[in-house]
C-alpha cells in the first residue's frame, strides 16, 4: 500500500538554548542600564513630590502612599526662582543663538576657503585650544575680564562667557558637516548667478538647518545647565537656575523637596528641546562618518 | 542669439600638476561641441573654466570676442549642466527651476509662465510640487537640463549629465538632447568620455588625452582621419586594431609585415612611410572581414570569439603568429568560436602612424 499521506511540514526549529540565554543576557543588561539611566530621574521627581516626613525613613519610600504638590508651589511660587529661570532662558536662548550662527559662519569660512600660509589649520587649531583647558582654569580670567568691563552679575556676561566657550565646538562641528556637503550644488548655485551671500542664505544655509539644529541643541543644554561660569559671574540679579539649586544646600539643612522641584522644572525644557530635535541628534553624532 | 565661444591658449596647473596645457578650441554660434577623453584628461576642468569655477593658469576665455577671463560665473550669463546634476535639494522642482530667475529678479508671475513652459519642454510638469529626492534619476536629470535652459544663456555646458542614467535611458536621452539643443540653438559644450555619444550627439569633437587636445573636428572627420594613434584608438568601438609593423619590400613594391599579417602598399601610402622602417598600423574592425575582398590582403586567422550583436557581430580572431586582430562583420553570420581560414582586408583602408610620435602618416 502507497502512502498517501503528505509528508507534514516539519515543526520550526526551537531556538538553540545558547541563543535564548544570550537573549535573556541581553535583557538583564538592558533593564540594569535602563535603570541606572532611569533611577535617579525617578527618585528626584519623587522627592518632589514626598512630604516632609518620607525623605528619611529608613529603609527608603519607594513608593509613598501620600504625595504633595507643596514643594512646587514654593520653588515655583517663589518669584526669585521665576527670575532665575527667565535668566536661564534667556542667557541659553541668546547664547545658542550667537554661538551657532558665528561658529557656522566661522566654518563655512575655514571649509570654503583656502588661505595662505595654512592659514586654515593655524586659526582651527587655536579654536581648539581654549577647549583643551579645563574650564575652570579661564573662569578666573573671566571674572577679571567682566569686572573690568563692569559687567558681573549680568546676563551680558553670561552670554559672552557662553559664546566664547562654545564657538569652538560648533565650528568644528559644522566644519565637519561644510567639508561633506556636496560641493557641486554651490558651484550650480554660482553657475545661476548667485553672489556670495546669496550663495551662503538661499542654498548653503537651508542645506545646513539639521546640522545647526543639531549643534545648537548641544549648546543650549550645555549652557542651560552650566554651573561654573553661573556661580563665578553672577551673585544676584543674572543667577541662573543651576546657582539657584546650588544655593539650596545649606550649611546646616537641605531643602530636598523645593530642590528637586525645581531641578524637575529646569529639566522639563531641555528634555522638550531634545526631543523635538531627537532625528537630527542622532544623525548629528554622526556627522562626518560616512560621505552622503 | 547664440554666441561665439573662443578658448585661447588656456592652461591650468595644480602645483606642479598641469590638468590643462595650451589647449585652443573654437566653438562656433548655436554649434555643439563635445569635450572627450578618458578620466583624468583635463576635459572637466576646461569645463569648470569656461564656467568660471575655475581660473586658468595661463589664457583666455572669450565669448563673442570679448575676453570673459577674469569676470565671475554670473557675469558670464553661462548656463550648467552637471554630473551630479546639483539639484538644490530643500527646493521643489518648481523652485529650482525658478532659481536662476529668482537669482536675476524676475517677477513672480513671469517665473511661474517660464518655468510651466520649461517643465512642459523637458516633460516634467507634473513633477513640479515634489523635491528632488522623490525623482527617478532621469527625472532628476531633467530637471537639470530645465534649470539650464530656463533663462537666456551665452553658453550651455554639460558636465556628463548622461553618466547617471542606465544604458537604455542614456541612448533615448541622448537623442532627446541633441534634438532639444538643436531647437533652441544655444552654443553648448559637453563633456563626456563615452566616444559613441560624442560621435552620436556633436556638431564637432575634441579630443583629449593628459591635459591636451589631440584633435578637433567634425566626428566622421575624426573616425575617418585621425590625427595620431590616441585618437585613432580611442573613437570608434570597437576599437581599431593598432600593430607594430615593419616595412619590407618584395619585388619592388613596399610591404607591411606585422605578426601574421602582410600587407602590399600602393604608391601613396609608400611614399608617406619616407624612410621609416617601422610604423604602427591600424585597421578598423569593420575592414577585416571573412568575405573575400577583390584585391584585398588575406590573412590565415582562426577564430577565438564571437560577439553577436544581433545586425552585426564582433570577431576575435588569432594569427598562426599568435597575434590577436579584432574584426567585425556587418551582417550577423552564423559563424562561430574555431573557425579557421582567411580573414581579408582592403589594404587602402588602413592607417598609418609614425611609432615614436603616433602622428598620422
Amino acid at each position: 500500500m502507497t502512502d498517501t499521506t503528505a509528508p507534514l511540514a516539519a515543526p520550526a526549529p526551537a531556538p538553540p538554548v545558547r541563543t535564548r540565554l544570550e537573549t535573556l543576557a541581553l535583557y538583564v543588561c538592558l533593564f540594569v542600564l535602563l535603570a541606572v539611566i532611569i533611577f535617579p530621574i525617578y527618585w528626584l521627581v519623587l522627592n518632589s513630590l514626598k512630604f516632609q516626613r518620607d525623605f528619611f525613613t529608613n529603609p527608603p519610600v519607594y513608593f509613598p502612599p501620600e504625595l504633595t504638590l507643596g514643594h512646587w508651589g514654593e520653588a515655583m511660587g517663589n518669584p526669585l526662582n521665576q527670575r532665575y529661570m527667565l535668566n536661564t532662558a534667556v542667557v541659553a536662548v541668546i547664547s545658542t543663538f550667537t554661538a551657532t550662527a558665528a561658529g557656522t559662519l566661522c566654518a563655512y569660512v575655514l571649509a570654503r576657503i583656502r588661505m595662505r600660509w595654512r592659514l586654515n589649520g593655524i586659526l582651527l587649531f587655536a579654536i581648539l585650544i581654549c577647549r583643551l583647558f579645563p574650564p575652570v582654569s579661564l573662569a578666573i580670567p573671566y571674572y577679571l575680564l567682566m569686572r573690568q568691563f563692569g559687567l558681573l552679575d549680568t546676563q551680558a556676561a553670561l552670554v559672552i562667557a557662553y559664546t566664547g566657550l562654545a564657538l569652538p565646538f560648533v565650528t568644528w562641528m559644522m566644519l565637519t558637516f561644510f567639508q561633506d556637503l556636496p560641493k557641486e550644488v554651490e558651484r550650480a548655485a554660482m553657475v545661476d548667478g548667485c553672489t556670495v551671500v546669496q550663495r551662503f542664505l538661499w542654498v548653503v544655509l537651508p542645506m545646513s538647518v539639521p546640522a545647526m539644529a543639531v549643534s545648537a541643541t548641544f549648546v543650549f543644554i550645555a549652557v542651560w545647565n552650566e554651573l561654573l561660569y553661573a556661580i563665578t559671574l553672577t551673585t544676584l540679579n543674572a543667577k541662573t537656575i543651576p546657582v539657584a539649586i546650588a544655593s539650596f544646600v545649606g550649611d546646616n539643612a537641605l531643602a530636598w523637596g523645593p530642590m528637586s522641584a525645581l531641578s524637575v522644572a529646569s529639566f522639563v525644557p531641555v528634555l522638550l528641546l531634545a526631543l523635538a530635535a531627537q532625528r537630527y541628534l542622532i544623525r548629528g553624532l554622526t556627522f562626518g562618518a560616512v560621505k552622503g | 542669439m547664440a554666441n561665439y565661444l573662443r578658448l585661447d591658449r588656456i592652461t591650468k596647473s595644480f602645483g606642479s600638476f598641469t590638468a590643462v596645457s595650451d589647449a585652443t578650441v573654437d566653438i562656433a554660434p548655436g554649434e555643439f561641441t563635445t569635450l572627450v577623453g578618458p578620466s583624468g584628461c583635463g576635459k572637466t576642468t576646461l569645463l569648470n573654466i569656461v564656467a568660471a569655477l575655475e581660473r586658468p593658469s595661463s589664457g583666455a576665455v572669450m565669448i563673442d570676442g570679448k575676453d570673459v577671463t577674469q569676470l565671475s560665473a554670473r557675469e558670464r550669463g553661462i548656463a550648467m549642466v552637471f554630473q551630479s546634476y546639483a539639484l538644490y535639494p530643500h527646493l521643489t522642482i518648481r523652485q529650482n527651476l525658478g532659481f536662476p530667475l529668482r537669482v536675476q529678479k524676475v517677477a513672480k508671475p513671469e517665473r511661474e509662465r517660464r518655468v510651466r513652459e520649461v517643465a512642459e519642454l523637458v516633460e516634467i510638469g507634473h513633477l513640479l510640487d515634489r523635491k528632488p529626492r522623490e525623482l527617478s534619476g532621469g527625472q532628476r536629470q531633467r530637471v537639470a537640463i530645465g534649470r539650464a535652459i530656463i533663462r537666456p544663456s551665452t553658453v550651455c555646458l554639460l558636465d556628463e549629465p548622461l553618466s547617471n542614467l542606465d544604458a537604455a535611458l542614456r541612448v533615448r536621452v541622448r537623442a532627446e538632447l541633441k534634438l532639444l539643443f538643436g531647437r533652441m540653438g544655444t552654443t553648448t559644450l559637453f563633456v563626456t568620455h563615452d566616444q559613441s555619444e560624442a560621435m552620436t550627439m556633436s556638431d564637432r569633437i575634441v579630443v583629449m588625452r593628459d591635459g591636451k587636445v589631440q584633435q578637433q573636428g567634425k566626428p566622421l572627420e575624426l573616425y575617418q582621419k585621425p590625427a595620431n594613434a590616441f585618437v585613432a584608438s580611442f573613437i570608434g568601438s570597437p576599437q581599431m586594431n593598432l600593430m607594430e609593423a615593419r616595412v619590407d619590400s618584395e619585388g619592388g613594391r613596399a610591404l607591411l609585415r606585422a605578426g601574421s599579417l602582410t600587407l602590399p602598399l600602393d604608391d601613396g601610402q609608400a611614399a608617406r612611410l619616407g624612410s621609416r622602417r617601422a610604423v604602427t598600423l591600424g585597421i578598423r574592425p569593420e575592414a577585416i572581414t571573412i568575405n573575400r575582398v577583390p584585391g584585398g590582403a588575406s590573412l590565415a586567422a582562426r577564430i577565438e570569439l564571437v560577439e553577436h550583436l544581433g545586425n552585426s557581430a564582433i570577431v576575435h580572431y588569432r594569427g598562426p603568429a599568435g597575434d590577436q586582430i579584432v574584426g567585425m562583420e556587418l551582417l550577423d553570420a552564423s559563424i562561430g568560436a574555431g573557425w579557421s581560414g582567411e580573414a581579408w582586408l582592403d589594404p587602402a583602408s588602413v592607417h598609418l602612424f609614425d611609432t615614436e610620435t603616433t602622428l598620422a602618416l
